[in-house]
């Protein structure tokens, strides 16, 4: 088999967004690295994370499960590996959301981040924004929404939607100091690339109507998917059969319908285009990774125990997201009609930072072509 | 036995578990025990190492933990019978500032954790002796 010119140009992509993924990681010598795939996952992405990780010095283990349905606990064979791992990088259904993936982060320090299982995306810019762009946003936007803890989401489809964040409730990846997202340190949690500001619903606050573009592991839903929030709870979902098939997926579960967490994205690298995996694990990490993206709002339904709240669920939560919202936190219009107020009228400390980390391009939004 | 002194007890020895101290020493927290019934009990945690372990109430705090349940829960938790992430995962346990502090709370829970385990393995408060 010869290696083409092409061939070569994405190996080279795929390892620098890779190696960037091990910094945000903060992988570090001797470290036990775990890929945790499954079998629909690209090849070239696992290669890929695999030699960024023995580069590093790590000791890389790749456990592929078979896809599961979200209510379905992990094996205990995944279960041990999870805690076993001082990294995890997931390539399917995350397991962060499970009461295994739980279990390891909060008892055994592992940190665990969501790949999405394309090369596409792990050879994207999205995947080399240096991750002290995402920190100095999250620290941002996390102080002010707990400064003002009132958000209000519009959107041209009928989104109206209001709550009020207990400012203790705001977060996350939070690194060595508490309130600010930094690097990885035992326990953390989220997506790579990067990444968002959220909070979870405390204080059953949650309220209105919101008509998302995408969810669950639908990308483009016939109509846009309604979900009627009252006091906390998604108390009816809208829509056409893709509404239904969420319906049916929550039905009998025990909390499964609670709003579990909410936020913005804050990666003006991440594009909205559809990836080439069609498993559902695949389309399902695509609608997490799209609300990463700049501009974005999302809403996560179900159990909230990973947020810090009460209200567990044995279902992973569904995940939907608005691409154009309009977002004021008080009276600070944050998110303009998808547009991040700090990134389109970026302030000195932004452009310093970004000068010193290779230039100003790192600003400007990824054009998505879908 | 009073929680403070079960608290005493449970982490006199955190420096003599290198795992435990490996976890937590990144973080100077102030945990705040606090039930419904018994007295607040802080926990004051430096460099892997216990401070000091105190009855009364901090307001505010960069670095304070604060942790609520039943007294119960937090006796189970220093008898070894229940990790500290189990009885989040099951609500028996709260961190109203969990989310801005995930950092602190899984450095403590894991923390405990390797402590629960080093206590087992010997046999309780044998530690200092057996020099594990």
């Amino acid at each position: 088999m010869t290696t083409t010119h092409s061939d070569a140009s994405l190996a080279a992509q795929l390892l620098d967004g890779a190696r960037n993924c091990m910094r945000f990681g903060n992988v570090k010598p001797g470290e036990e690295m775990l890929i945790l795939s499954e079998p629909s996952a690209e090849l070239s992405v696992i290669d890929a994370l695999r030699a960024a990780g023995i580069e590093v010095g790590a000791r890389v283990s790749v456990l592929v499960k078979e896809a599961s349905s979200i209510s379905e606990p992990v094996s205990p064979i995944v279960a041990a590996a999870l805690a076993a791992a001082d990294m995890v990088w997931d390539l399917g259904y995350p397991t962060a959301h499970t009461q295994a993936g739980f279990i390891a982060a909060f008892d055994h320090g592992t940190r665990n981040l969501i790949v999405r299982p394309e090369a596409q995306v792990l050879a994207s810019e999205a995947a080399l924004l240096p991750p002290e762009i995402f920190f100095l946003l999250g620290k941002r936007s996390q102080a002010l929404v707990r400064e003002f803890p009132r958000v209000h989401v519009t959107d041209r489809k009928g989104t109206d939607f209001r709550i009020e964040p207990l400012p203790s409730a705001v977060g996350p990846y939070s690194g060595l100091l508490p309130y600010e997202p930094g690097w990885a340190v035992p326990g953390y949690m989220g997506t790579f690339p990067p990444g968002t500001t959220i909070w979870g619903d405390f204080n059953f606050s949650a309220r209105g109507t919101v008509a998302l573009d995408a969810a669950y592991h639908f990308l483009s839903p016939s109509e846009p998917i309604v979900w009627v929030i009252e006091g906390g709870w998604v108390v009816d979902v809208q829509g056409g059969p893709e509404a239904d098939e969420i319906k049916s997926a929550i039905a009998g579960h025990k909390n499964a319908n609670r709003v579990a967490e909410l936020g913005f994205g804050l990666n003006p690298k991440v594009t909205l285009d559809a990836g080439a995996g069609e498993s559902r694990a695949a389309r399902s990490s695509n609608v997490l990774s799209w609300s990463r993206r700049a501009g974005t709002f999302f809403f996560g339904m179900g159990g909230n125990a990973l947020m810090g709240g009460q209200e567990r669920s044995t279902v992973v939560p569904i995940y939907g997201v608005l691409f154009e919202p309009t977002v004021t936190v008080g009276d600070t219009v944050l998110i303009d009609g998808g547009r991040l107020a700090d990134i389109s009228d970026p302030d000195d400390e932004l452009l310093a930072l970004c000068d010193q980390l290779g230039g100003r391009h790192w600003l400007r939004e990824s054009v998505t072509r879908r | 036995m009073s929680l403070q002194a079960q608290a005493s007890a449970f982490f006199a020895d955190l420096a003599e578990v290198p795992r435990a101290t490996t976890a937590i020493a990144p973080f100077p927290v102030d945990v705040q025990i606090v039930t419904p019934d018994a007295p607040v009990v802080i926990v004051q945690l430096r460099d892997g190492a216990l401070v000091a372990v105190e009855t009364g109430r901090l307001e505010g705090g960069y670095w304070k933990l604060e942790l609520d349940a039943d007294q119960r829960i937090f006796e189970l938790i220093f008898e070894g019978a229940l990790t500290m992430g189990e009885a989040f995962y099951a609500g028996h346990l709260r961190a109203p500032e969990e989310k801005p502090k995930h950092n602190i709370t899984c450095a403590l829970s894991w923390a405990v954790c390797e402590l629960q385990t080093a206590h087992r393995r010997a046999g309780a408060r044998n530690l200092l002796e057996l020099k594990i």
